[in-house]
This record gives structure tokens, sequence and C-alpha cells, in this order.
């Protein structure tokens, strides 16, 4: 393929390849490793790499498969520096779990396009929350603080939210014929 | 659904998910993964759930943020013009990752850390008058951070904190000017100075000499082409004109002139320059007097019959949860009842308190019956910081047509609100001040009035018995009956039952004396509330 420099085409079709890929490559990563800080770090990391090697993507095969090859090379080359000082999976679990994400990432994908459809069946105060333990840029301890609530408390509400999600979202894809 | 032990596991991968997870449980979390199929689906699903969470919260937010320009807004685009124009592999990459930055760290550069002017504190002041306004020079209120200011006052007396640790007392009429943290200049007048060790190299200078402290107490009195300096204490080294050094030790005294190439010893006078006690007893008294000429006022205001409620802020004692309405004669029925604020001393020490909100959920709950046409709110308040979106001064519980809301937003603009019906919609119609607050003025009383005019639609706001703004409602926004019912002050609405939470408005700071009026108050009015009660 032609050098990158000269092709401004090829850098629309990977922003195009790589936008629709990005969510699912994100969750992919964020399973994988400990916060989201690294996993924006490794998404990010990715990236380059991918675009580094795009001309080498064949067209008509699938990018987010090719992705998940590179981002998993990514998050072990990422663990192996962060490994001593964190609460980091051991090598051998990341593989497996990196190995069954693939295998069923199809499922978790409808997982997550279900989510909005659940989001909006919650009561208004518990979408309130839960929104704003995800608000870009504040950390779950000032959103906790702020509600005048100790962290603690606001975790396990939290949790509880999450777990009524993921109840929804099963029932969802049971609704419409998937297979949990 | 749930096997035993689910419970835990889930309980293990939530707070490892927010990233609080404890070493023991981690370690039983790894290993349970490890060996069973079921638990590593149930982690999957959940940190599906978590990414999925997180990109449905990044959407909202790129389309809340509809500013062009803004990377957040562009990320599912991606390209931008700029982009094209730069054509190599390594811009784009660059490109790519800045993007990506942005994108996750949500709205852009981080907000600027609050930043305040300053040198020192003018900590104290008695019976000051500031010299003429002809003269160039700042008038300050006690409280106040002071940068490199020149000051002048005819008399009374001011105590001046410097952040390099020494303080100064200034006795008029002065003539004064701060240089930096450490340095000073005394270009008349007489002040006393103490440095304690962590403040030594305190400088002073004169026209005539610049006094280095060495970690004691001092005192200088300049005027008419000489300086005296006074070591009440330690030791001081000084220099005159013709650049020549001594020192000088407690109880030795020296006159230095212009023309003079030696410091004359003269006698010493520890007893003729104010010192921190003696501020203390005058400003005491001062407040005392102070204090005494507001009881005197607010006895006469109580019988306004214009008043729809008065909290005077005068119960003696600390422990009553009970904020008396003041009125006379007397009104039980709207005492507020205190909620998490607590009472601390007001613009003068006890009996005169005040109640700070700075708890969440703190606040004091009214109940005003009936129906009203121009209303007038007057209180003084304290503000430490604007923390949240509003915060609240008075706020009426349901905000239905008619009903005030009275609160600062956080630039520091005071906006009075009352919500309005139009073409049966219910709309909330604002009445905005300029910025007034900012952290200069952190921890310092303020006198506020917001006066809505029902006879001309007009509301005006004042700050310190000065009008700040004045708006007519718009034809379409007119009020013509008010009403308060339950309301609060300092905070914000009763979370119910089924939905614990609440609005965070509850001001951090204080307030101290509040009022009502079914009338519009004039502008002498409001200044006469503003003067007869300055704790300044």
């Amino acid at each position: 393929m032609a050098n990158p420099s000269s092709n401004d085409a090829l850098y629309e079709a990977f922003v195009l390849e790589f936008s629709r890929a990005e969510p699912g490559l994100r969750a992919f990563v964020r399973s994988l490793v400990p916060t989201w800080e690294d996993a924006d770090e490794v998404v990010q990391n990715t990236s380059l790499v991918l675009w580094k090697k795009f001309p080498e993507f064949e067209p008509g095969t699938e990018f987010g498969r090719w992705a998940a090859v590179i981002a998993r090379f990514e998050v072990l080359k990422y663990r192996r520096t962060r490994a001593r000082d964190r609460h980091v999976f051991s090598e051998d679990l990341v593989e497996i779990l990196a190995d069954e994400f693939d295998e069923e990432s199809e499922t978790l994908q409808r997982e997550r396009n279900a989510l909005e459809t659940c989001l909006r069946k919650l009561p208004d105060h518990q979408r309130r929350l839960v929104k704003s333990a995800y608000a870009p840029g504040r950390t779950i301890r000032e959103v906790a603080e702020e509600l005048g609530k100790s962290a603690t408390a606001f975790y396990k509400t939290l949790n509880r939210i999450r777990q009524t999600l993921l109840d929804c979202i099963e029932r969802t894809l049971k609704e419409e014929g998937h297979a949990v | 659904m749930s096997a035993p032990g689910d419970r835990e596991l889930q309980e293990w991968i939530a707070a490892y998910c927010d990233g609080r997870i404890g070493a023991e449980d981690f370690s039983l979390l790894e290993t349970r993964l490890r060996e069973d199929p079921e638990a590593r689906r149930l982690y999957r699903r959940y940190l599906n759930l978590d990414a999925a969470l997180q990109d449905s919260s990044e959407d909202e937010e790129s389309q809340a943020w509809q500013s062009p320009g803004n990377p957040a807004h562009d990320r599912k685009v991606v390209t931008g013009p700029w982009v094209w124009g730069l054509g190599t592999a390594l811009a784009a990459a660059l490109a790519l990752s800045l993007i990506l930055i942005f994108a996750r760290s949500g709205a852009g550069p981080e907000p600027a850390e609050t930043m305040a002017e300053g040198f020192a504190i003018l900590t104290e002041t008695v019976d000051l008058v500031w010299g003429t306004p002809s003269e160039p020079g700042a008038v300050f209120r006690r409280g106040d951070t002071l940068a490199a200011e020149h000051l002048r006052f005819e008399s009374g007396l001011a105590q001046i904190e410097f952040f390099g640790g020494a303080t100064v007392i200034l006795e008029g009429q002065v003539d004064f000017e701060i240089v930096s943290p450490t340095e000073a200049f005394l270009h008349g007048g007489r002040l006393r100075a103490t440095a304690p060790p962590a403040a030594r190299g305190f400088i002073i200078r004169t026209p005539d000499i610049k006094v280095v402290d060495l970690g004691t107490e001092f005192a200088i009195d300049s005027s008419a082409g000489r300086s005296e300096i006074h070591v009440l204490d330690g030791e001081v080294e000084f220099e005159g004109a013709d650049g020549n050094r001594h020192r000088a030790v407690k109880g030795e005294a020296f006159a230095y002139s212009q023309d003079q190439t030696a410091p004359q010893s003269i006698p010493a006078d520890a007893g003729g320059f104010t010192g921190v006690a003696d501020l203390d007893q005058r400003s005491q008294h001062s407040a005392q007097k102070g204090y005494e000429r507001w009881a005197a006022f607010s006895q006469k205001r109580r019988q306004d019959p214009r008043l729809i409620t008065y909290y005077a802020f005068d119960e003696p004692g600390t422990w009553d949860r009970v904020l008396r309405n003041s009125q006379a004669p007397r009104n039980p029925e709207q005492d507020g009842a205190i909620v998490g604020a607590m009472r601390f001393p007001g613009r003068w020490d006890y009996p005169k308190s005040a109640l700070e909100f700075k708890r969440t959920g703190s606040r004091v709950r009214v109940f005003i019956p009936g129906e009203f046409t121009s209303l007038t709110f007057t209180c003084w308040a304290r503000v430490d910081s604007l923390d949240r979106k509003y915060n609240a001064l008075f706020l009426a519980d349901n905000y239905q047509p008619g009903e005030p809301h009275w609160q600062f937003q956080e630039d520091g603009r005071l906006m009075y609100s009352m919500k309005i019906r139009e073409e049966g919609k219910m709309r909330n119609y604002i009445y905005y001040t300029p910025p007034v607050w900012d952290i200069s003025l952190s921890g310092q009383w303020m006198h506020l009035a917001a006066v809505f005019d029902a006879s001309t639609q007009t509301v005006i706001q004042y700050v310190n018995g000065k009008e700040v703004s004045r708006e007519r409602a718009q034809k379409d926004a007119e009020v013509h009956t008010t009403r308060i019912g339950a309301g609060e002050i300092g905070n914000w609405g009763l979370p119910t039952k089924d939905d614990p939470w609440f609005a965070v408005r509850n001001l951090n700071g204080a307030i101290d004396e509040f009022a009502i009026y079914s009338a519009a108050l004039e502008g002498a009015e409001i200044r006469e509330i503003f003067e007869q009660g300055t704790p300044y």
C-alpha cells in the first residue's frame, strides 16, 4: 500500500475503521487491566501501533479482530511494566480472559447495546447517580462527597444499580431471542 | 441465580472494578477466576457493563458540549481540516492521540487553580478614619488581603499581619506602603512591629533609615525629616542614608535624620506605642459599641409593620435549635427550625450569633403563610467560597408561580428569581447582578438585599447598601401575587421518602440576620440597615 504520509484517503479509512472498533476495543482492554487509566493508556498505545501498521491491514477482513490481536499484545507489554506495584492479574489469567472475551465478543457487544434501554428503565434518582459516577473528569470520592455520602455507601449503591442493569440486560437479550 | 459465594464474588469484582480492592481479596478473586469459568463470565459481563457505562456518559458529554473546536464533540467524526493540513503520518498519529486524550479527559484542559493576590492581611481595625479621597490610597476592611497597597489614614489603629510572619500595628495619622510579604515603607507616622524568629529579616524603611529586624519587637516614629527607632525587645540593625550600619538592643532608642551623619541616642519610650494587648482591648471596646448600636437599631426594626419575618440571630446560648422570629409582637409560628447548621459568633461575639451552613444537609426550615405583592429580602452573609453551581441564601421549597429564589451563582453573581406561568407553562425568570463576590472577599461579612417592587415590576439588588442592579420584568414575566410558604435559609429542598437525593446548594459560609418585608424598601432604608449593622 501507499505511503500513508501521501495518502489522506488512507487516514480517513483508518479513522472510520478505528472509530467503529473503538467501543469493543476499549471494553476488551478494560477487562484485562485494573483501572480506566491503564485502559486508556493501552488503547492509546494500541491506536498508534494500529495506525503505523495500517498499511498491512487487509481490507475486507475484520478490523476489530485485528485490533484485538494488537491490543492483547499491548496489554501484556503494559502489564509487565506495572505488574509489581498494583493489582494486576497474572499473565496466564490475562490470556484466558482475553481468549474468552474474544469468543464472546458478539454477545458482549449486544449487551453493551442493550444498556441504553436498561438505563431508561432505571428510576430517575438511580440513573442520576450512575451518570454522576461516570461523569468524565470526576472521581467517585468527589461525587460521593458532593452527595453527602460516604464513599463506601456510594460504592454499595452503585454496585446494586449495576446488578440491576446486568439483570435487565440479560432479560433484554433473552427477549430478543439471544441466549446469554 | 445466585449460588453460594456469588455475593462475595460480586463484591470482589465490584471492588476490583472501582479500584478499591484489598490485597487479600484480590488474590482470592484471581484464584477464583483462574479456576471457575462461571466466575469469569460474571467478571466479563460486569467489566463489559463498566465499559458501556463509561462510553454512554462520554456520548452524552459530547452531545452536551456543542461548542465548536471541542475535541470531545468531534470524537466520532474525528477529522477536522487541521488534520488534513498536516499531511504526515507522524502528525496524523499525533493528532489521533491528542483526540483520544481529549476524548478521555472529558471536557478539555483542567480548570485553573484558584489564585489570590496579596502580601498581608488587615487583621484588626479600631476607629479607623481613612485619608481624604483626594489622596491616592485605597480603603480596606478588616479581613481584607492586602497586596502592594499604599494605606493612608487620619486616625485610629490598624493591625497588619504580613505573610512573612511579622505583625505591624499602625497608629493614625499614618502613611504606610506594603512592598512585599517581608518589607514595608513608612512614609510618615508611628508603628510598632513584632517579628518572631520565623519572621527574622523583616524590613521597614522610612525616608531616613532602613531597619532590619533580627527577631524582636520595635517601634518607629517617623515625621518631619526625622525617624526614631525604639527597640522594645531583642535586637535590630538599622542603616542611615550614609550607608553606615548600627545595631541596637532592648531598651535603646536612636533618632536619625537625613542630614545627620550619626544616630543620636534618645530615651526609649516603650509605653508610647500601642501594643497587641492594648489593641485587643480597644478593639473589644469598639466591637461592643458596634454591637450596641446594632442592637438599638434592631429593636426599632422589629416593630416595622411591613416585616413578614425577621431573624435577628441574638438568642442566648449555642445549643438552641430554634431560630427565633424576632418580630414584635412576637410571632412564634414563624420560628425557624435549625437543621445541621452550626452556631458561631456572628458579626460581633456572642450573644450575636451566626449560622454556618457548611454541612451538605444543613439548613433552616421556615414556614411563611400568606400572599403578598412586593417583597424585600435582606441579610448579612459571610461567603467562604462558592463551591456549588447554586449557593442558597433563601429558597422556597416548591418554587411555584410567584415563589422566590435568592442565591449566589458559582461565578459570584447574585440571582433573584421567581417562577412565572406563561401560556400555561412554568418558566424560571432570573434577575442577575454583575459578579459581586470573588475569593478575595472570602470570610468577609457583606450585607445583601433584593427588592421586588410589584408596582413597577422591577427587581433591585443591593450589596453593602449600594445598588448593584436594577431590572424591569419583561411584559410576559410580570408577577402580581407572591408567596413563600415552606422554604429554607441556606439550602434547598426536602428529599422525599422515595427519592432521598437532593440538589446540593448549601452555602459554604454563614448567615447572620435575615428579614423579609411585604413591601419594596427604598434605597435609603437598605443603606441604613447596612450602616447600622456593619461590623467594619
